[in-house]
Order: structure tokens, then sequence, then C-alpha cells
């Protein structure tokens, strides 16, 4: 559905996304990990054509993104940044409307207030919202656009527990319905629990690409992290479980 | 089930308190407007005023005024300047919603971007100069010109790699403004005792010099302007959700931006050319809609222009029949009403939504 070759993007001089090539399928959930700085973001936005690339192409359903008039890539991708901002005091039900300004219709609105557990709070002004309020509000505009790639810049960040669980069902719903979801995650569990693939990113470039169980190893996670990781089998799943190797605090003197 | 039909029932309530705004508003342009032609030191009642207006076009109904000189009063001084008075208000509080909704700041307004202070170096200009290419109407294209000038270079300035970074931009507007102020004392020091009562007279803002030629110039304007910001309405609700938001949803927003543009100059310069700086109607009348229907664009524009024309319809009612037999300047009652009017908005809108607007 939407592939990335070879596609090079530098900020400020400095290549952040080196030559990154990765492909996502209708019917995917991929995770994009990587520490801090590795380019998720940036290989999202370019991914989502907000970037310039220096070098390689986007293809989305076959065309190169640029070649896309706004209105009709507003149909086909839709994407949740990380930060989310209402200028003015409208109300959730609003924002969650205008995820269907390429549309004619409001078809999908009320299903992603409720998918996002939001629909009690849809006559409130979204700005009187808690941070993990304004995301699950951001996140159901971003369902509401109905398009069948969806780009999500860690939707999970300002969330608890529940709604994080609840977040990446609902990406997993829309993969099963034949649609194509990337997700930037920092949680490693919620991406072994939830992803079919993994892209693991370190320095701009694409360290491992794979299912969950060929991505999380402990060697590999230990060298881009820089930290000692475990990994181990979810005794009842089976999926791996990624557990960072604390120091015990008497030896922190 | 139950919950589309309770979702379905409050947009539709939304949608008619708007529309009920909206044409209540234009029965109170009208109601105003009536009112105020028959105001002044020549007293006409309302009835004789729907009169005169029903005979002009051709009805041979209703009283006529009975006072002499009453149908000149009306037809030749009080309703060109009732007509230019909506006119400019309509302009202003529209061209005040439209940068709002661009700048997705809701302390933006026309001024920031340096319509005004451009407009009144061009007038003033054309004042010191004697220039009169245009006839009677040189301050008044001079006033355009300038106006229209100035936000283009203040966009040209603001541009870099093909986008507008809203900070910059009201930045090099401030910038602007302090060099166009800088100009127009520079001018008023130039010329001769009259030349600084007429640029004072102008900069203080008035309608005392409406005339129909002005109305048919300005009409046009205001309604070219307001027509195209209407149709920008929901294009400009998406910009709430920030630049690229907005382009994620297909909007082309720096076309949109550019369009905005011109039209808030549009507006503004032709507004400001006839009758000079009017300050505060661009700021206080969109919040004041916004706290009555809401923050939506397509309820917003047409609101705004019809709240502003009301304004300064009683504005300039005000400033002429406040003292007898002499006029306040229209510009200085509106900031002295205007400013603390926008004062107690700021509490008012921080203390009830948490943060602008």
């Amino acid at each position: 559905m939407i592939t990335a070759s070879g596609v090079r993007v530098s900020l400020g001089g400095r290549p952040v996304v080196d030559g990154v090539t990765v492909s996502v399928a209708r019917g995917e959930v991929v995770a994009l990990i990587g520490p801090n700085g590795a380019g998720k973001s940036t290989l999202l936005a370019a991914l989502c054509g907000d970037v310039p690339l220096s070098d390689g192409s986007v293809m989305l359903d076959g065309r190169v993104l640029s070649d896309y008039r706004p209105i009709e890539l507003a149909r086909l991708r839709s994407m949740l940044p990380q930060q989310n901002t209402v200028t003015f005091p409208f109300t959730v039900r609003q924002v969650v409307e205008m995820g269907r300004a390429p549309w004619s219709t409001m078809d999908g609105v009320d299903e992603a207030l409720d998918a996002t557990e939001m629909t009690a709070f849809a006559d409130r002004p979204f700005r009187a919202l808690s941070g993990g309020e304004q995301a699950r509000a951001s996140l159901a505009r971003v369902l509401a656009q109905g398009a069948p790639v969806l780009l999500l810049d860690e939707p999970t960040a300002a969330l608890d527990l529940r709604h994080q669980e609840l977040v990446l069902r609902t990406a997993r719903t829309r993969a099963a319905r034949g649609d194509a979801v990337v997700v930037v995650l920092h949680d490693l569990g919620l991406a072994a629990a939830h992803a079919d693939r993994i892209v693991l990113m370190a320095s701009g470039r694409v360290r491992a690409d794979g299912t969950p169980a060929e991505v999380l190893t402990e060697a590999l996670l230990t060298e881009v992290y820089r930290h000692d990781i475990e990994v181990m089998p979810h005794p009842r799943t089976g999926r791996p479980l990624v557990l960072p190797v604390t120091v015990p605090s008497e030896d922190l003197t | 089930m139950r919950l589309s039909l309770r979702s379905a029932g409050s947009v539709t309530g939304t949608r008619t308190a708007g529309s009920l705004l909206i044409v209540g508003l234009s029965v109170a342009v009208l109601v105003v407007g009536v009112f105020a032609a028959g105001s002044g030191q020549v007293p006409i009642s309302p009835s004789e005023v729907v009169g005169s207006i029903l005979h002009r076009i051709g009805l041979e109904a209703g009283p006529l005024p009975s006072v002499a000189q009453g149908e000149n009063a009306l037809w030749v001084v009080r309703f060109p300047r009732v007509v230019l008075a909506a006119i400019v208000g309509a302009a202003l509080g529209c061209a005040g919603a439209l940068m709002q909704g661009v700048f997705g700041n809701p302390l933006a307004e026309p001024g920031v971007v340096g319509v005004s202070s451009g407009a009144a170096v061009g007038a003033a200009a054309a004042i010191v100069s004697g220039a009169s290419l245009f006839g009677p109407w040189t301050v008044a294209v001079a006033a355009f010109a300038g106006g229209l000038f100035t936000t283009a270079a203040v966009y040209a300035m603001s541009r870099s790699g093909g986008r507008t970074e809203v900070v910059t931009l009201v930045l090099t507007g401030v910038a602007v403004n302090a060099t166009a102020g800088a100009l127009l004392g520079l001018l008023m020091f130039l010329t001769d005792d009259d030349g600084v009562r007429a640029i004072a007279f102008w900069q203080l803002g008035s309608l005392a010099s409406a005339t129909w030629a002005a109305v048919t110039v300005a009409g046009p304007c205001a309604i070219l302007g307001i027509t195209v910001a209407a149709l920008l309405a929901r294009k400009l609700d998406l910009l709430s959700l920030g630049e690229r938001p907005a382009r994620h949803l297909g909007v082309d927003t720096e076309r949109l931006r550019r369009t905005s543009i011109v039209v808030v100059a549009l507006l503004t310069a032709s507004a400001v050319a006839f009758t000079g700086i009017i300050a505060f109607i661009g700021l206080v009348v969109p919040h004041l809609v916004r706290m009555v229907a809401g923050p939506g664009h397509r309820v917003l524009i047409p609101a705004s222009a019809l709240g502003g024309a009301i304004v300064v319809v009683l504005g300039d009612l005000l400033a002429r029949t406040l003292l007898e037999y002499q006029e306040l300047p229209l510009g200085v009652l509106t900031a002295a009403v205007g400013g603390p009017c926008f004062f107690w908005l700021l509490r008012r809108t921080r203390a009830r939504a948490g943060g602008w607007g």
C-alpha cells in the first residue's frame, strides 16, 4: 500500500533518515521503534509527504506521493501528529467532524468517538480536556477520516494503560478491515503484543525489519538502546516480553 | 442508535442557533440603520425614513419626511453616511475574523499585518505632496495602494522556503508598523499646519466626509471580500488544527493563506481609505460572536460582518450626536469603548476556557 525506497531526509544539513526502504501492506500493523533521535518521526513524516526527500521516493497505492493533489492524499492517508493543538474553543465533536473534511458525509464520526471512548466528552471544548483525553479526541479525528493508510506518531504516549491497549486494539481492528497502519511506539511491550511487524531504527537507518520474535532479541536491543535488556517469552501467549535490566538501588551509590 | 440520534440533535441545534444569530443580526442592521438615519440635528421619525426609501424605489407607501429639507438631509447627508458606516463596519469585522482564523491567534487583527499603517502612510503622502492624479479620490486611492503594498511586503518578507511561519509574520508586521509610524511622523513634520490637521483628522477616523461616490467604491470591495471570506470558512476551521493537520485533511494551506491575506488587505484598505483608522472593530466583534455562536467560521464570518456593521453605525451615531454642534472622532470613540471592552474579554475568556480565545 505504501512503500519508501531509499528515502533520505536531511534536516539542517544532517541526514536524519538515511537510505530507508520499508513497505507496509494492507491489513498490517507495523510498529516503528528505536531510541530517541533514530529518525522514526521523520520517516513517518516522509511517508506522509510532510518533508522534502533529498533522495529516494515514497509510493502510495502505486503512485509517487508528490503526484497526488492534497485532497486525493487526504482520502488515502491520515496522520496523527505527536502534538495536537486546537486554536479556538471547538468541541470534541466538531474536531472529530473536521476529520471528515475530505468527504461529504459525517459517516464514522460516532464510531470513532466510540472507539476512543470519547462519546461522553463529545460536547466538551477540546482545550478543556486533559492531555490524554486530547490525544484520544485527536485519534478519533484521524479514525473518522477513514483513510486506508493510518500513520500514528506515538499515539499511546499520554495514555493510561487501559487506553494504550484500546488504541492498539483499534489499530488492529482497522488493519483487520484491510487498512495499513504504521505506528511509532516507545513501549516495546506494546509493540511486541500488537504489531504484525516491527521496524527497528537507529541513527536514521533500519537496523531490523521482521516479526516481533525476529526483531526483539536481547543482543540487538541491548546494542541499539545501549542498555542491558532481557527478552523472555510470555508464559501464556509466547510473545516476547521486553524488560530493561534495572540496577538495585544499593548499587546506585 | 440512541447516541447517533442525540448527536444529530445537537448538531442541528448548533446550526439553528447560528442561522438565528445571522437572521437576528440582519434585522438589527436594518433597524439600527433606519434609527441612525432618522437621528441628528433634523430629527426624522423611523416611519418617515422608511416612507422616504419606499417612495424612492417607486412604492407610494408610508409618510414622507415632514420637516423642511428632511428629504435632502436623508439622501444627501445621512443615507450615504449610514450606508458607508455599515460597509466599513462589515469589512472590518469580517477582516478581523478572517485574520484571526489565518493566524490561528484570536488576538490577531488587520492592523497586525500593516494594512492600517500602510494605508495611513499612503494617504498622508498624498495629503502632504498635494498630488491630484485622481482628483478628489487621490487620498483614498493612495491609502488603498499603501495598504495593499504594505501587506504584500510583509507577506513576502515573512515567507521562507515556500512557507510562512506565523510568528515571523506577526513580528514582521510589528516592524512594518513601527516603520510606517516613523514615516507618518516624518510626513507630519514636513507638512504645514493644514496638512497636519488633515492627517490627524484622518488618523482619528471619521465618517464625516461620506458620499455616495465613496459608497460605490467601498461597497463592491466589501461585498467581494466578504463573499470570498465566507467561501473559505470550512478551510479556516481546519486551519485551527494547525498547518500540517489541515494539509493532511486536503487543504492547500499556502494558497489559503495567500488568498486570505489579499482579502484582508482588500477589506481593511477599502474601509480605512474613506474613513481613516477605526480601531478595535476587527478585534472585539469576532470575539463577541465566538462567545455567542462558537468558533465555527461558517457562522463567525457573516456574523462578524453584520456585527461590525451594527457597531460602526451605532458608533458613528454616537460620534455625531453625543455633543451638540460638534463631532467626536469615531476612531477615538471606538478605541475608548473597545479598549476596556477588550481587557474585559481577555479576562473573561482566560478564566472560562483556560486560555486565549
